[in-house]
């Protein structure tokens, strides 16, 4: 497999000229091919924070925009430019990492952002503090080969419709159809989980009214959730089935239940 | 590649506990309390400390990721192996981790794991489930790191013997579609660039205590014979 080598410095922003209060905002990478990308980081709130006049949004169309500017610059000519862009500077030294394909190209950005962009994180815990129970769900429907796209196929489907404006987030039809919905509460925006809560509410409740048998299951992530009371609460009036996540024998019930009625038990994980 | 001149002195040292650990027997922390997984020399096997000390370096050579690791000086002055112990890492136990949290871990990690797994065929190792992965969460992303080559052969005999732990593992990743061949390939072509003078290299840098029962000058011709058919015979293993 071949190794590309690609060079790379950090793009900062000074409010004011002649004063040293900057911030790292991204990445100039010199590709191998002579090409150059250009990389901000995921949040630039300390960017809004040192400067309230910069527009984000035009800061970033610089992703596009500095490549056109230094096509034909070879990195000496290119780093120069842009150690005196207007409010950017750029790192006197710069850094390098070796790649073999895009995928890992974007791991490695990914990683240098992280490390020379991003504000420092505060804690694990923050840190694992992201809503993406849908997305897991959905890795372990896939990874049984229970997800499709016909529901009459005994398969489990993504975003089925239930009635206006409602759809389920997974839905299964055998004989009853199941309908599961997840509520990450693995997050600090409590009012926002709070909104989420009610709609999942309302979309079990509109789930009863979509056929004649259905069982409900609301399935919960974040058992140190100060919401999860109140949810578990709102939520048990309008569902069969509520559980958590990190509840093991409840998720492997679940899995058992759903393995039994898509036909598809699947392989246990060998230990 | 980097091989330590200095054993580490242990200060501490503790026996595991036997039940759910067939081979760690001991544990021990040096002067920095920096815990270590311990492997010696046992009646029953005394190539445990080489094996896991070869097999380590060839990780390092494929970019198979680890635990650090290091010679460490036990109490009683005799060599061991230690592998670092990772603090901070999560690990596979069917009570405490459900199968669908669990199945989420894999498919964060699948190409980790599938090259853990390149290693464990081309050895070969037998005991590669899913209770010798520690899970790292290195902010980026969760990362896999292999560890424990106790059940690993030194290149002979092979392959695997079939249902063994590592085969109904790698065929468990394929049923669920949670393996990557592309990356276990690339492994083994990394191996591929490795020589026989620098497996003699590593096994040469071991305590001598560690290899008394065993020719490392073979292990060496056998390498550098051998390496490229074995490649291709674990590539046609693992794929699906």
């Amino acid at each position: 497999m071949n190794k590309f080598f690609a060079t790379y410095g950090v793009l900062s922003h000074y409010a004011r000229p002649h004063r040293t209060e900057h911030v790292h905002i991204g990445l100039v990478v010199f590709m191998p091919d002579q090409s150059v990308r250009v990389h901000f980081g995921d949040d630039l709130k300390k960017l809004r924070a040192l400067d309230p006049t910069t527009d984000i949004e035009s800061v970033r169309s610089w992703e596009t925009g500095l490549p056109r500017l230094l096509k034909g610059m070879d990195i000496e000519k290119a780093t120069e430019f842009l150690k005196n862009f207007g409010q950017w500077g750029f790192s006197g030294s710069l850094g390098q990492f070796v790649f073999s394909s895009e995928e890992e190209y974007l791991t490695r950005v990914a990683h240098a952002l992280r490390n020379l962009i991003s504000p420092p994180e505060k804690s694990l815990r923050e840190r694992l503090e992201v809503s993406r129970l849908h997305i897991d769900m959905k890795i372990v429907f896939q990874s049984k080969g229970w997800l499709g796209r016909d529901i009459k196929n005994h398969e489990i489907v993504e975003r089925h419709p239930l009635g206006p404006m409602t759809s389920a987030e997974f839905a299964l039809q055998n004989g009853r159809l199941h309908v599961i919905e997840t509520l990450d509460l693995r997050t600090s925006n409590v009012s926002a989980k709070r909104l989420d809560t009610r709609s999942k509410a309302l979309t079990l409740d509109m789930a009863r009214h979509a056929a004649k048998e259905t069982t409900r299951y609301a399935v919960l992530a974040g058992i140190d959730s100060p919401l999860l009371v109140d949810a578990r609460n709102l939520l048990s009036g309008y569902c069969d089935q509520i559980l958590q996540w990190e509840n093991v024998p409840q998720m492997n019930e679940l899995l058992s239940v759903l393995g039994k009625a898509t036909g598809k038990p699947g392989l246990p994980i060998p230990y | 590649m980097q091989i330590p001149l200095i054993p580490i002195q242990l200060i501490d040292e503790q026996p595991t506990d036997r039940i759910g650990t067939k081979d760690l027997l001991w544990t021990g922390s040096d002067e920095q309390n920096r815990r270590y997984a311990l492997k010696t020399v046992e009646p029953n096997n005394k190539l445990l400390p080489l094996t896991e000390w070869l097999c380590y370096h060839l990780c390092g050579a494929a970019g198979i990721l680890t635990p650090e690791f290091s010679v460490v000086t036990r109490i009683d002055g005799t060599p061991a192996f230690g592998s670092r112990w990772e603090t901070e890492a999560r690990q596979f136990s069917p009570a405490r981790i459900s199968d669908a949290e669990f199945t989420t871990w894999i498919a964060q990690t699948k190409a980790d794991i599938s090259g853990m797994f390149a290693l464990d065929v081309f050895m070969p190792n037998v005991d590669r489930h899913f209770a010798n992965i520690l899970f790292v969460d290195t902010g980026a992303r969760l990362r896999a790191l292999a560890f424990d080559w106790s059940r690993t052969l030194l290149f002979q005999p092979w392959p695997w013997p079939a249902d063994c732990k590592s085969e109904r593992s790698w065929n468990w990743l394929c049923t669920t579609g949670l393996q990557d061949v592309s990356t276990a390939e690339n492994k083994l072509s990394r191996l591929r660039e490795m020589t026989g003078e620098k497996i003699l290299q590593i096994l040469r840098a071991a305590p001598d205590f560690w290899r008394q029962d065993f020719d490392i000058d073979s292990a060496a011709l056998w390498w550098d014979a051998n390496k490229d058919l074995r490649i291709e015979q674990a590539l046609r293993l693992l794929k699906p």
